[in-house]
């Protein structure tokens, strides 16, 4: 398709420089000047293709070529102390004492993760058991509960110097209890 | 080598062009006329105008680029709907001839293309 483009623009400029010096040698001036537009406009054409073309060719290149590398960056990388990232993460075969760092790691993420779980269980369990649990106590502790009326607060008694015979509370005692 | 040949090339067709179209005038007679048959058509002209007028109007700004003068009307050639035909006198000389050929044959006027069929000297009356 870009071969087609070139030799199309190639065509029309050698057409047009045919025409606009035919047409000159005619003494036809409106249609050279018409066939020098276009002999001009496809000058201006294939100049921009080929410039493109070659700027692209130059992008290519250097595109491909490596950023140099300058010297200061060099040393910088050349004297830059070395560091080991997860170097407890290394397991000696041989030593065998020192196989625990890994266990370790182990140990406490299932720490937290039991920990994690025991919470959430408590949570559930203390959400839905204990509901269940008082209205069960309630049940039980209202069947043996006295009748409203039957008992003499003990507090009442002890808090007053004598017997008050015109509580009928009291009287009521008394009298059913005679 | 190819430079040599281009310029070479270049150059040549420089100097044919300065020969066809350098103006070489010469006295032709006061009573010499040329009798110039066009052959014209038109395409989506407008409708009032006629062929006749749209040559009319192309031989007679061309006159005006060549040292003549119409002589009488541009009248249609009997027998035909497309050629007219346009006396000049005095009669043009070589590059005038070719100056009024080419301005006759190129676009000067809109929707209109001529054809200069003949030019013929005619003895004067």
């Amino acid at each position: 398709m870009k071969a087609v483009a070139w030799l199309v623009a190639a065509a029309t400029l050698v057409t047009a420089a045919i025409y606009t010096v035919v047409s000159l040698a005619r003494w036809e001036w409106n249609r050279a000047l018409f066939f020098a537009l276009v002999f001009v406009a496809a000058e201006v054409g294939l100049a921009v293709a080929l410039v493109l073309h070659r700027l692209a060719r130059v992008e290519a290149l250097v595109t491909d070529i490596p950023p140099p590398d300058s010297g200061a960056r060099r040393a910088l990388r050349d004297t830059r102390a070395e560091q080991e990232r997860f170097a407890w993460l290394r397991v000696d075969p041989t030593d065998v004492v020192g196989r625990t760092s890994v266990f370790i790691t182990l140990l406490v993420g299932g720490g937290v993760l039991l920990s994690g779980g025991a919470w959430l269980i408590d949570k559930l369990a203390s959400s839905t058991v204990d509901p269940r649990r008082e209205q069960r106590l309630g049940r039980e502790l209202d069947a043996i509960a006295y009748r409203p009326g039957l008992l003499v607060d003990e507090v009442d008694v002890l808090a007053r110097p004598s017997l008050d015979r015109d509580d009928p509370r009291v009287r009521s005692f008394l009298g059913s209890s005679r | 080598m190819a430079l040599v040949t281009l310029l070479v090339v270049v150059l040549g067709a420089v100097y044919l062009l300065r020969g066809a179209t350098m103006s070489t005038h010469y006295e032709t007679g006061a009573d010499s006329r040329l009798v110039v048959v066009v052959q014209a058509s038109s395409n989506r002209a407008e409708p009032r105008t006629t062929l006749l007028e749209l040559a009319e109007a192309q031989v007679s700004t061309c006159v005006l680029q060549v040292a003549s003068e119409r002589d009488g009307e541009v009248e249609p050639v009997p027998d035909t709907d497309d050629r007219f035909t346009v006396t000049l006198r005095p009669a043009l000389d070589s590059t005038d001839r070719k100056q009024y050929e080419g301005c006759v044959e190129d676009w000067a006027v809109a929707h209109l293309r001529m054809h200069v069929v003949s030019m013929t000297d005619e003895v004067a009356r």
